[in-house]
């Protein structure tokens, strides 16, 4: 399911970390506090 | 001694009251306003204002060096479905990306976690829904 590019119109700022670019097939519930 | 328990059942803050006029708060001693009442709704309303949370003391328990049951914290949990688009290798900085899942999953922004999160959570997210029922 990887891909060369972001699948989204824009991309993120990269950190200059490498970014593992995936299709956008899965969905993630992420419980967060701030 | 019978008088000082008189005196605590009466007025409870009294000697919180004493405790706040000893002190002249200024840098780095911040003085902190509180609320007697209606906890669930300030707590309610300061997740709504995208605050932490809430923390609440018992009013008539002392102050102690230590941990102790009369302390308690009710934290703002948020929870937000996200499209994942790309991780970083566990370890680096966070530079997921995700993307807001709408009903319509109309493509227009990417969202970069903004607070340190972690790629091992992403990588953990990306498992978790790979267990969905497909």
């Amino acid at each position: 399911m990887t891909r060369d590019t972001c699948p989204y119109a824009e991309t993120p700022d990269a950190t200059g970390d490498e970014v593992h670019w995936v299709k956008p097939e899965l969905v993630a519930e992420i419980g967060f506090t701030e | 001694m019978v008088y000082p328990c008189v005196i605590k059942r009466c007025f409870p803050f009294l000697p919180f009251l004493l405790l706040r006029v000893q002190f002249d708060f200024g840098d780095p001693l911040r003085f902190t306003a509180h609320r007697n009442a209606n906890g669930e709704q300030l707590y309610r309303s300061a997740c709504r204002k995208g605050r932490e949370g809430l923390i609440a003391k018992r009013a008539d328990s002392p102050y102690l060096h230590s941990r102790s049951r009369h302390w308690l914290k009710f934290k703002c949990v948020n929870r937000q479905e996200l499209l994942i688009g790309g991780y970083t290798d566990p370890g680096a900085a966070a530079a997921a990306s995700a993307h807001y899942y709408s009903a319509t999953m109309r493509m227009t922004r990417c969202v970069t976690p903004a607070r340190s999160a972690p790629a091992s959570i992403v990588e953990h997210c990306s498992n978790w829904a790979r267990s969905w029922p497909q």
